[in-house]
């Protein structure tokens, strides 16, 4: 649904603009941004800078007037309004996707820059100076005119003469770089005439892109910089190698652009990526002072206090901690995750199953596990013969077992053994649990987008036939929301388990793990709806969908209160003393 | 392993066929991307008489990203470390797909013949070569009588 971006600004060099339109539309399941995007076209061929502009005002006119009266949340989306939203735990900040940063940051400083009418500049010159200045267009400005030749110089551009940068085909090509030879083949070059094929062109910039640099011809000690413009262009070309049509990249989906965003955003610490799969988006906390911001960083690292845990929202509606960078992990604190995440990925369980499943041979202390009846044991590795249950060597028994007297010093051996044996089972208890939450929660995401997809169909074919009783969207309007307290829910079911594990037990931890067996009624009966929905045997999908109406929005309400009410009562009695973890 | 690149097929018959004065580069049999490099020490430099052996390698995405290249000789340089790596700009930012295997090795030869101590990768030798540049040049000329003299390889 939010893929918006890919055909925001969809331009076509050749003619057969009109049918891909179309096809485009019809693929879309939102399609106002097809009806935006029609006018756009027109106007825009592969000329850059109209499409630059229109972009503009795309964005502008949306911020002012919202058009488009149904399901307008992508668009909306796309736009900013500089306000920051508030998490679960109070924390302010801002959900970000690239296409936003790029226009923002970066297009943006572009068109304030083109108000000031640098003489002799066209807009990729501009891009150029931008990115060359970290697009502070104050500074381009100030230095264009304090330095003028200087700085034309250090941007790698050509002062007072027109660019010749070219996108030719040539007969009877031999490229310098790969050393093949080709009878005609499309090559590029920039001002300086240094031609290369676009193959070597466009490995060379999939190499020099990620280090955030304009990039320079690929002759060693030729300056040339090459326009971002050029660097579109190019992509789409080889892109679209077997197809006829172009389709041509715009600004937005400059690969150099975005990879100068991502650059920019890594190396802030107020930005942070989202870390769920397939996610791109990122988000920015508001603050004002950063300094106090990594204080109460560091003041997080031991602190109990799971109010303070900076939860927040991606453009996609993931929820994660902006501080440790994982999920939304309530009720846990992230030193306990931290915790957790090393435990469930180092060995020493491993060491702890060993101890407790295994002797060791009494020669060469080689770990045994032993899988048959008879006492009577040969170890493999030194061939030494002993007796399984009082480790002696097997000769001494001489008809007479001695092995069945008790004796006192074997004991102690045999405490640390049980206590190895009821660490690992303990461990195993919560592992298990939260592994399996996991793994449901990858199981309810396909049955979800199952039943996504289930109903987009429905309402396609209704539409078609032109059947009067068809739904509509607010019919359905209650899933999404279901669907994803339903993800939520599960999540901090997930974290409970992690929680439950370092917990000393108390009366308050009864409590606790009441709270989680609550959540996970209803986490359960929730998936179990969706499922039998999803069942193969069902018809009627949609129809179930709309009996159980009502039991859905019940159901979800209900995790959303029953998993407040636990980090609620989890973030009191930490604070309060009553609830304590225990670390070995 | 994919057919070698027509570039490096290139490159290497130009090597063996136009060799550059003073420095050697054979393709190993196992592995046409590996190559051993000898390179002599330019005349008027303390390494001057020496030949120091290399090891080079083509990586994958050769042109587009540098050869990798080290020291085998033990060699006394402010810009050559212990392990035979090498500080050169042409290897790392400053590389370039129109760069070849002889530009790096005429690159390296010249870093012989102009030791950069402001620009460290040796930090101990740096010191000792901005502190006293007589007594350094002293110890790399012999350094390389003991490790880099042809009687020495040819023994070995």
């Amino acid at each position: 649904m939010l893929n918006f971006d890919e055909d925001d600004n969809i331009s076509f060099e050749y003619d057969e603009e009109e049918e891909e339109e179309e096809d485009d539309e019809e693929d879309d399941d939102t399609n106002i941004e097809a009806d935006v995007e029609d006018s756009d076209d027109d106007a825009s061929s592969f000329a850059f800078e109209s499409d630059d502009n229109d972009h503009a005002e795309n964005y502008k006119s949306n911020t002012t007037s919202n058009n488009n009266n149904q399901l307008d949340t992508p668009i909306s989306k796309h736009l900013r309004d500089d306000s920051s939203v508030v998490g679960c735990n109070g924390t302010l900040y801002l959900p970000w996707s690239i296409e936003q940063f790029i226009q923002i940051k970066f297009l943006d400083a572009l068109d304030k820059l083109k108000t000031f009418n640098l003489y002799g500049c066209s807009d990729d010159d501009l891009l150029i100076m931008l990115q060359y200045k970290k697009w502070q267009q104050e500074e381009v400005v100030n230095e264009f005119f304090d330095n003028h030749d200087k700085f034309y110089k250090k941007c790698g551009l050509l002062l007072g003469k027109d660019t010749n940068n070219q996108f030719e085909i040539v007969k009877n090509f031999s490229c310098f770089i790969c050393c093949e030879d080709y009878k005609s083949t499309e090559v590029y070059s920039l001002t300086c005439n240094h031609q290369y094929c676009l193959k070597c062109y466009h490995h060379y910039i999939n190499n020099e892109i990620n280090n955030g640099r304009l990039i320079t011809c690929i002759e060693p000690d030729c300056k040339f910089v090459i326009p971002h413009k050029d660097i579109s262009h190019m992509y789409s070309l080889i892109e679209s190698k077997h197809s006829v049509i172009i389709v041509e990249k715009t600004l937005l989906q400059n690969p150099l652009l975005i990879a100068n965003a991502r650059e920019l955003i890594n190396s802030k610490i107020t930005y942070k990526w989202c870390p769920a799969t397939d996610c791109s988006s990122f988000t920015e906390l508001s603050i004002s002072d950063v300094s106090c911001e990594a204080q109460k960083q560091s003041d997080l690292k031991n602190s109990n206090d799971i109010s303070k845990v900076p939860i927040v929202g991606c453009f996609e509606n993931h929820e994660f901690c902006f501080n440790c960078g994982y999920e939304n992990h309530l009720p846990c604190p992230c030193w306990i995750v931290k915790k957790w995440i090393k435990k469930c990925e180092d060995d020493s369980e491993t060491a702890n199953w060993i101890d407790a499943n295994t002797h060791t041979c009494p020669k060469c202390h080689t770990s045994i596990e032993k899988n048959g009846g008879c006492n009577h044991m040969t170890c493999r590795k030194c061939k030494y013969e002993f007796c399984w249950i009082c480790f002696n060597k097997w000769s001494e028994h001489n008809n007479n077992y001695s092995c069945n007297r008790f004796r006192d010093d074997q004991k102690e051996e045999e405490i640390r053994r049980n206590k190895s044996r009821q660490t690992l089972e303990r461990y195993l208890h919560f592992y298990k649990r939260y592994s399996i939450h996991e793994t449901s929660m990858k199981g309810d995401k396909k049955t979800l987008r199952k039943i996504d997809e289930v109903t987009k169909i429905y309402m396609e074919d209704r539409r078609s036939k032109n059947e009067i009783n068809n739904l509509s969207w607010i019919d359905i309007e209650f899933l999404p929301e279901a669907m994803r307290s339903l993800q939520n829910g599960r999540k901090t079911l997930k974290w409970t388990y992690c929680f439950a594990f370092y917990l000393a037990s108390s009366n308050f931890s009864q409590i606790f793990e009441t709270n989680q067996d609550y959540l996970n009624k209803s986490v359960e009966d929730l998936s179990e709806v969706f499922e039998k929905i999803m069942d193969k045997k069902n018809d009627d999908k949609v129809g179930t969908i709309l009996k159980n109406k009502i039991k859905i929005i019940n159901l979800s309400e209900l995790i959303l209160r029953r998993q407040k009410t636990l980090i609620k009562s989890a973030e009191e009695n930490l604070l309060n003393g009553l609830l304590k973890f225990e670390i070995d | 392993m994919a057919a070698l690149p027509k570039r490096i097929i290139k490159e290497t018959e130009r090597l063996v066929s136009d060799p550059v004065p003073g420095i050697t580069a054979i393709p190993s049999e196992e592995n046409l991307r590996y190559f051993e490099v000898t390179i002599d020490g330019p005349n008027s430099s303390p390494y001057a008489n020496g030949v120091f052996h290399l090891e080079l390698y083509l990586p994958d995405d050769y042109p587009m990203c540098a050869p990798k290249v080290r020291f085998l000789t033990k060699i006394y340089h402010p810009n050559i470390d212990k392990l035979g790596r090498i500080c050169l700009d042409v290897l790392k930012d400053n590389w370039s797909p129109a760069l070849q295997i002889r530009t790096i090795l005429l690159s390296i030869q010249a870093l012989l013949g102009a030791p950069n101590p402001d620009d460290p990768l040796a930090n101990d030798v740096a010191e000792d070569w901005k502190k006293d540049e007589k007594k350094a040049i002293e110890v790399a000329k012999e350094w390389t009588e003991k490790y880099a003299s042809k009687k020495e390889y040819s023994e070995n």
